[in-house]
This record gives structure tokens, C-alpha cells and sequence, in this order.
């Protein structure tokens, strides 16, 4: 991109640099704190340098070998895919049809949906809890993934967009060729779509494994939970023990991270493509 | 059923080749419409039905109260200072929604290039790290004691500083902690927003002569007021939900009722104190507000015509 | 690039519009229709955009469902038949290619299909390569079967829609504006293609199109289309020695017909049957026109002579060889009787 074809110039290069340092410090310090510190022994724990003089890997041991960090780690996963891969059917199918079979349906369809977005979680939570335990779900992965599917009106809102913005004509070519309406979804639409559906799975998953409110009520018990409610159980059950919540901290975000890392083009374009109205 | 029709049913007889062609748009929306209804509608529902009766979740209820539990609510004086406190976030953190995201996209799309894709990649990674290690990480730093924070201000000669037990500096600390993601979060919509911008605005304002800073005004700024409505607004209305990780984390809602807000009333009435009732009442007033504030926000872009 | 002979021939259908209305919502897009297309006929319907041509080809083709009225293939009626019923193919607009299908996908996707739809009288993989390498010889695509969309260019696009659209041979092949979105040097040669496709295939073809030249040039059978009503039918010679109404004299033939008024009604006439008269000729019978030249074009073997006259303005179409008339001018030309098409005041054909 030439420099010449840039329109401004605010800031001079060096104010630039700086403001953007200072912030972007602002924003990771936290986790490099945290990140750093774990890797301090017990007695050194709240030293200000940020390097030890004896780096170990003690409160990761210790971590690993007392706290069920795997079974942690493997129900976020299951919660977080389970959600994913479940708001990804829903949003497909209910987007392909509502783009290109339901006319009239289509308007009040979509304003539910999007009222959906605005209702705050915390005015459902008690019937929802309720709900789920009635039906035998507490502490279950079924209680954790199922509620959470109705929170799919971003994924729904998103792949409508792209389903949208396919040409007409390419579905109209595929049911002259004799496609039945299914056919069409799987060899054609699903093909185009594929970008969007794994930029919106990504969102989800992050989203899903990031929360906490849901788990917190649902499955509550340290073997049965998540990540997020087992780093904050940890600290009330180890008092002080913050080399350790932070070791643990550490590891369990290193999933998310490596996700990020690969996909935050993907995810950055999903949004970038979607516009904002 | 006439709702929907599949594309090529003519409107008469003849036997269709396959009757489920007009069944089959309702499958596939059943199960977006199940889980919307089944988890978000009914449950809204039944919120509404909730804070008119008598419950605390064990027993089964007994019987309708009317307007009791929004008398208590009304009584209680916990709940105004929710009310308020939801009220000061909000403000507290739109010009974190708004202004400091704004100026940094604009940062960042003023020189396109390796730098500028390595800082977006830092400032974006407070949206991907977990709220939890996020909030836990400051409750270490945060420590009174022992804290680097309170090392780090002692630097300057500033006592120590109860951060979290401190009712002055709770609110700030939990504003502060929540403004990084939301800065982040929005600094991407608004980067989003300019890269969609017609360049050749831009280059025809230049050629006539306009310096930088009328650039800015006359030609980018007037082109994001749309994103900024709307993420100001979105802010307004749900800045008490994206403070309750924190919250629950860090303050609980203390010290003295200082952090909290009505979000953050609604869990702790409903599931420690188990008043359902009164914690449904206080839900519905918040759907209320939201019936309200999405009204107004209707009769606002109504009454907006559009570029 | 020759066409070869194909190997298996399955003929072509008869198509009938019966009282076909279709309409959108407040919209009449095709107002009570009446149409024949004759089976094997290279039919073009033509008209300004808006008179309902394309949605001639949707109703036909099923993608769309007729408001009222039926549709006929063969005296079979298949107004509620779905599109991918009927054995009718359609080359789009913009092709509509699958985009993450190879050509050689692309082409037996619909073939595929039916193998899988029915899988014991379904076609077999090896009929499918045979027919898809048939096809692909025809129009000269063997070289590029493993590409993708993407690699390849307008007219190779063109030629991989025609192929998908025949590969089983279909009864109706219905085309939108196939020739819209080359450029000019490749449309004549499209044109020339087209024309030797269908001596090919027996399939009937319908061809919607925006521009009259391509239409009279290639029509067995022309339908001219005006507001979602046949303004006219027949053959391109009819339609230009005979149009039945101003609508279709003025529509057809370049340059466009020019008319002179009269009590009731106007007189039309081509500016090629018009011959300018010197000054010492006397005129015959016929019409005798005369006016001032405004700009003169000159298009190789014949030259536009514009000329304005009481507010009006008419063209000549003089070939080379006569004398030259210069802008400012005055001309007089004459038009035989028999090449004079009255109209009356609503614009229909009064004379023979």
C-alpha cells in the first residue's frame, strides 16, 4: 500500500508508537503479569521485578498434580464445542430457510431473533436454572450446552447475511438441476458458506468457553465444572495460594490462545465482512 | 399453511411431486425456533409470571402475591442503589465504548502496515483472554498488602490503597478492569466501520486542499456516527451486564453495596437469598427498561432518514 | 473450434403458455399470455427491459409458480410440475457455476443427482464420463474439465453453462441473455455457436435478449414483448416486413423506424427503403419527405443521413455511391407505396 495513497497523518510517528505501546502494555499487562508470576516461587510471589531470581515450576506442578486441570480443561471443551457445533446447525438451517423459503415468516422471525439478543441474561436465569433442573440436567454436559443453544441470534444473524448474499442464481441453477431443497443446502449453499460458519463457530467457542455465569449455576461441584468457576473455586479453597491460581490461570487459557492465534485473521474478517448497520 | 410457501408450488391442484416441500421450511426452523422458544421466550415468560408469586425455589409456591415482591423491591434500599450504581457504570463506560476505541481505530487505520497489525493483534487479545483469569490476575495485583499495585503507587509516595476494600476506589477498579475488553471490543467494530469507508472521499477532500484534522471532522467523522449511536447505546444499556464477571469475582458486589448493580441484585436475590419473587420483579423491571429504551430506539432511526 | 456430431438425441418439446398471468405482489409482470413456441424452434423473446422476458423464462423453467394461467410442455401440463422436474435447462446470466466445483463437476452435477436419486435406472458413472466427455468435445472444453470457475475466462464460462445446461440432452433449453456479458469481438462469434448448437441439439430454445440485432439474427421464431403482453410473434422476416403494431416497427430493425404523422394515425418507414431524390427527379407515388440534415454517420458501406423536419427528425440509410448530402442541407427523399406501413391512432397496423 503506498504511503502516498494514505489519507492522514495525525499523529507523528513517534507520539503514534508510544500511544499505541502504552496502550497495548494497558491491555496485556494483566496476563503478562500473571504470566510471569507463575513462575515464581511461594516467598517471592509479590516481588515487583518480573523475573525471580529462581524461575520454577513448582505452582505448575503442583497445579497438575492436585487441581483436575484436565477434566477442567475437557469439560469447557466439551461445553464450548458442544455449544459451537449446536448454534452452527441451528443458525444453518434456520438461515438457508429463512432466506429462501419462508417469505413471509421471514420479518418476524428475524425480529425475534434480534430482540433475543437484547434480553438480558440475568431476567432468565432463575427459569432457566429451573428448567434445567427439572429436567435432571444440573451438573450434567447437557445442562451446560443445551440452554446456552438459545443464545444462537448473532450466529443466526450473521449466516443470514452471507446465505443473503449468495447469488440468487446459483441456487436457482442448482434446483433446475434437479436438487431437492436439502441437496441444494448441502452441495451449495453449505460449500459457499464455509468461511462464515467457521469464522461464527470460532466466535462461539470462545465466547462458550469464556463463560461464567451459566456454569456457575448449573455445575457448581469442582469435578463437574468448568474452567473458569475451577479457577475461582481453587482460590477459596487454597486461601493464598496465588502462584498456583495463576499457574493454573496460565494453562488454561494457553487453549484459547493458540485458537486466537490461528484464527484471529478469520475471526477479525467474519466481523470486517458483516458490516456494522 | 400458507405462511410458507416453497419457490415453485403453484397455487393450485395437481398432486405435488412431494408433499413434505411444504412441510419441510418448518423442520429446519424448528429447531432455531424451539431453542429461542424453549430458552429464551418461554423463560422470559415465565419471569413475568415468577415475580408475581410467592417462591423460594424449594417449595412449591403458594399462591399469588400480586405486586408484593415489587413493593419489597421498591422498599428495599439495596435495590435503588443498584439501580443507581447500574446507571454510573453506564456512563462511567461510554466514552470507553466510544471515544477511546474511536481514536485508536483511527490510530491504527492511519498507518496500515506491520506495526499497525501487530498492535491491533495486542489490543484485541483483552476480548479472547478469559474474564476469569483476567479478573483473577487483578485481584493478585490488587492485593492491599502485598499487591504490585500498591508497590508501584508506593513508588510515588502514595499509601498503600485498599483497591477492593476501599468503597471509593472499588468503582473505579472494576470500571477500569471492564473498560480494557470493551475498548478492545469495540476498537474492532469501529476498524470494521473505517475500512469500509470509500477511500475516495478521503482523496477528493485532499485534493482540495484539506488538512488533516478537517479530514477528520468533515469527511471520516460524520461517516461513523451510525457506529457510534449505536455503540453508545448498547453501552448505555448493557454496561451493568459487562461489569458482573468482575463483579462476582473481585468485589461481590461490596464493599457496601458500592459495585453492584441491578444485574448483579437479580443473581444475588435469586440464588442466595432464593427470593425468586423478588428477584423476578426486579428482572421484569429491567425488560421493562429494555421495552422501553428498544422503543425509543425504533421511533429514533424511524424518524432518521437515512444517507 | 467445430461442433461434432452428438450420439444420443432425445428431442424437444412443444411449449404452450395458456392465459399465464404472473404477478408480484401490486406488479403485473405477464398479463394473460398467450404464447406458442414451436418444438425444435431457436425462439428469441425480445423487448425493453421490463416487458417481462425474464419472467417468461422463470415460469417456463419452474423456478417460479404462474399466479394464474397454465404452462403446456407437449400438451402436458406442468404449471405445478417443480423445476427440476420439467427437463428444462438454463444457461444464467451470470452463469451461475458452482464455484468450488471443477468444470467436469459442474457439468454432471445434475447427473449426478439423478444417480443418486435413483439408484437403480439412475444413469451409471460410466454414461455420466461418456456424456460429460461428449459434451465437453463439443464445445471444445476437454482441455479444461479439472479447472475451477475461477480460472477461467468469460467465454470459456459461457461455454461450461451451455454444456452443463445440455449434457443430458433436455427437451427445453431456456437462455438469459447469454450474450450480455461477453465483449463485443466474442458475441458474433457466440452468435455463430449458438446458431450451430441448436442445428446440433434438438432441444427447443428459448432465448431472452435486450438486443434486437442478436434477435432477429438467430430467431427461427421471434416474440416481441411489450409490458407483460406478446406485442407479436412470427418469424423475423414477418416481424420486419409485417410489425402489427408501432411498438413492434419501432422496436425492430436498426436504425429505428421513422414516422411521419397523419390525421389519423402515422405512417412508418425504414430508413433504408427511402431514396433521396436529386433535384431534378420528380417524385412517384409513394411518401414524400423532406427536411434539413443535421449530422451525417458513416458506418463503412452505407452512411446515416439525420435529418430534422417540423420539430421531427428522420434517418436515411443512403448507400455509397449517391451524392453526398451535407449538414444544412435541404433533402427531399421518397418512399415506395409498398414499403409504407400505416398505423392508426392507437398504433395498430391498418394496411396489408
Amino acid at each position: 500500500m503506498s504511503r502516498a495513497n494514505h489519507p492522514m497523518r495525525r499523529f507523528g510517528p513517534v507520539l503514534w508508537h508510544t500511544t499505541l505501546t502504552l496502550v497495548a502494555v494497558a491491555m496485556v499487562f494483566p496476563v503478562l503479569w500473571a504470566l510471569l508470576t507463575s513462575f515464581k516461587p511461594a516467598n517471592d510471589i509479590y516481588s515487583v521485578t518480573p523475573f525471580s531470581a529462581e524461575p520454577t515450576l513448582d505452582n505448575y506442578v503442583r497445579v497438575l498434580a492436585d487441581w483436575p486441570v484436565l477434566t477442567l480443561l475437557g469439560n469447557t471443551f466439551v461445553m464450548a464445542a458442544g455449544v459451537a457445533v449446536g448454534q452452527i446447525l441451528i443458525a444453518v438451517l434456520g438461515a438457508y430457510t429463512l432466506v429462501h423459503f419462508s417469505q413471509r415468516a421471514r420479518g418476524p422471525i428475524l425480529v425475534l431473533v434480534t430482540i433475543s439478543l437484547a434480553i438480558p441474561p440475568q431476567a432468565l436465569i432463575i427459569p432457566q436454572f429451573l428448567m434445567t433442573a427439572r429436567l435432571g440436567w444440573l451438573n450434567t454436559d447437557a445442562g451446560l450446552i443445551v440452554p446456552q443453544l438459545g443464545t444462537c441470534a448473532l450466529a443466526v444473524l450473521l449466516l443470514v447475511q452471507h446465505v443473503e448474499a449468495m447469488p440468487r442464481s446459483l441456487t436457482n441453477a442448482a434446483r433446475l438441476d434437479g436438487a431437492r431443497p436439502f441437496e441444494v443446502l448441502w452441495h451449495i449453499v453449505l460449500p459457499a458458506l464455509r468461511p462464515a460458519i467457521s469464522a461464527v463457530a470460532i466466535l462461539v467457542f470462545i465466547t462458550t468457553w469464556n463463560e461464567y455465569l451459566w456454569p456457575l449455576l448449573v455445575a457448581p461441584k469442582p469435578e463437574d465444572t468448568t474452567v473458569q468457576i475451577g479457577l475461582t473455586q481453587f482460590q477459596t479453597a487454597e486461601g493464598n495460594d496465588f502462584g498456583g491460581l495463576l499457574a493454573a490461570a496460565t494453562l488454561t487459557s494457553i487453549p484459547i490462545v493458540v485458537v486466537y492465534l490461528f484464527a484471529s485473521r478469520r475471526i477479525t474478517d467474519a466481523f470486517l465482512q458483516s458490516g456494522i448497520k | 399453511m400458507t405462511l410458507l410457501t416453497g419457490p415453485s408450488r403453484g397455487v393450485r391442484q395437481g398432486a405435488p411431486r412431494r408433499v413434505s416441500s411444504a412441510l419441510r421450511p418448518w423442520l429446519y426452523l424448528s429447531p432455531l425456533l424451539l431453542a429461542l422458544g424453549v430458552w429464551i421466550y418461554g423463560p422470559a415468560l415465565f419471569t413475568l409470571g415468577l415475580s408475581v408469586l410467592d417462591w423460594n425455589l424449594t417449595t412449591p409456591p403458594t399462591g399469588f402475591v400480586g405486586a408484593d415482591n415489587f413493593a419489597r423491591l421498591f422498599r428495599s434500599a439495596d435495590f435503588w442503589q443498584a439501580l443507581g450504581q447500574t446507571l454510573l457504570y453506564a456512563v462511567a463506560l461510554l466514552p470507553f465504548s466510544t471515544v477511546v476505541p474511536l481514536l485508536l481505530a483511527i490510530m491504527l487505520w492511519q498507518r496500515p502496515g506491520r506495526a499497525s497489525t501487530v498492535y491491533r493483534s495486542l489490543l484485541f487479545l483483552p476480548v479472547m483472554m478469559a474474564p476469569v483469569a483476567v479478573a483473577v490476575s487483578w485481584k493478585f495485583m490488587l492485593n492491599p498488602l502485598l499487591g504490585l499495585a500498591n508497590e508501584v503507587v508506593g513508588w510515588f509516595g502514595i499509601p498503600p490503597v485498599n483497591w477492593l476494600g476501599d468503597p471509593s476506589t472499588a468503582l473505579l477498579v472494576i470500571v477500569a478492569v471492564t473498560a480494557a475488553k470493551v475498548t478492545a471490543f469495540n476498537m474492532l467494530l469501529y476498524s470494521a466501520a473505517l475500512s469500509g469507508l470509500d477511500r475516495r472521499t478521503i482523496e477528493a477532500a485532499r485534493l482540495e486542499g484539506a488538512s488533516s484534522w478537517e479530514i477528520t471532522r468533515f469527511v471520516v467523522a460524520p461517516q461513523l456516527v451510525g457506529t457510534t449511536v449505536l455503540l453508545g447505546t448498547l453501552s448505555l444499556v448493557l454496561a451493568g451486564q459487562w461489569v458482573f464477571t468482575n463483579v462476582t469475582v473481585l468485589t461481590q458486589g461490596g464493599p457496601d453495596g458500592v459495585t453492584d448493580n441491578i444485574y448483579y441484585r437479580i443473581y444475588t436475590l435469586g440464588f442466595e437469598f432464593f427470593e425468586t419473587g423478588t428477584a423476578s420483579a426486579a428482572a421484569v423491571i429491567v425488560l421493562l427498561v429494555f421495552a422501553v429504551a428498544g422503543i425509543g430506539w425504533r421511533l429514533v432511526r424511524r424518524s432518521h432518514v437515512p444517507r | 473450434m467445430t461442433i461434432t456430431a452428438s450420439t444420443t438425441r432425445a428431442g424437444s418439446a412443444d411449449l404452450r403458455l395458456d392465459s399465464l398471468t404472473k404477478s408480484y405482489g401490486g406488479t403485473v409482470a405477464l398479463d394473460a399470455i398467450d404464447l406458442h413456441i414451436p418444438a425444435g424452434s431457436l425462439t428469441v423473446v425480445v423487448g425493453p427491459s421490463g416487458c417481462g422476458k425474464s419472467t417468461i423464462l422463470r415460469v417456463l423453467s419452474g423456478l417460479e409458480a404462474a399466479t394464474s394461467g397454465d404452462v403446456y410442455f407437449d400438451d402436458v401440463a406442468v404449471t405445478t410440475q417443480a423445476a427440476g422436474d420439467r427437463d428444462v435447462a438454463m444457461v444464467f446470466q451470470d452463469y451461475a457455476l458452482y464455484p468450488h466445483m471443477s468444470v467436469e463437476q459442474n457439468i454432471s452435477f445434475r447427473m449426478r443427482l439423478q444417480a443418486r436419486h435413483d439408484r437403480r435406472s439412475g444413469p451409471s458413472r460410466d454414461k455420466i464420463a461418456r456424456q460429460v466427455q461428449d459434451v465437453a468435445g463439443l464445445l471444445g472444453l476437454d482441455a479444461l474439465l479439472k479447472r475451477k470457475p475461477a480460472q477461467l475466462s468469460g467465454g470459456q464460462r459461457q461455454r461450461v453453462a451451455l454444456a452443463r445446461a445440455i449434457v443430458h440432452r433436455p427437451q427445453v433449453l431456456l437462455l438469459d441473455e447469454p450474450l450480455s456479458a461477453l465483449d463485443a469481438q466474442l458475441r458474433a462469434a457466440a452468435r455463430a455457436e449458438l446458431l450451430r448448437l441448436h442445428r446440433e441439439i434438438e432441444s427447443t430454445m428459448v432465448l431472452v435478449t435486450h438486443d434486437q440485432h442478436e434477435a432477429l439474427s438467430m430467431a427461427t421464431h421471434l416474440v416481441v414483448m411489450d409490458n407483460g403482453r406478446v406485442a407479436q410473434s412470427g418469424t423475423a422476416e414477418e416481424l420486419f416486413r409485417r410489425p402489427g403494431s408501432e411498438f413492434v416497427a419501432a422496436f425492430v430493425g436498426s436504425p429505428a423506424m421513422n414516422f411521419t404523422a397523419r390525421p389519423h394515425g402515422r405512417i412508418g418507414w425504414r430508413a433504408t427503403d427511402a431514396r433521396i431524390l436529386g433535384d431534378a427527379d420528380t417524385p412517384g407515388p409513394g411518401l414524400l419527405v423532406e427536411g434539413v440534415v443535421d449530422v451525417i454517420e458513416f458506418t463503412g458501406d452505407s452512411r446515416h443521413v439525420l435529418c430534422r423536419a417540423d420539430g421531427s427528425t428522420f434517418t436515411i440509410v443512403q448507400r455509397d455511391g449517391e451524392s453526398v448530402p451535407r449538414s444544412g442541407d435541404v433533402v427531399r427523399a421518397e418512399i415506395p407505396q409498398h414499403q409504407l406501413h400505416h398505423f392508426d391512432e392507437n398504433g395498430n397496423r391498418t394496411n396489408d
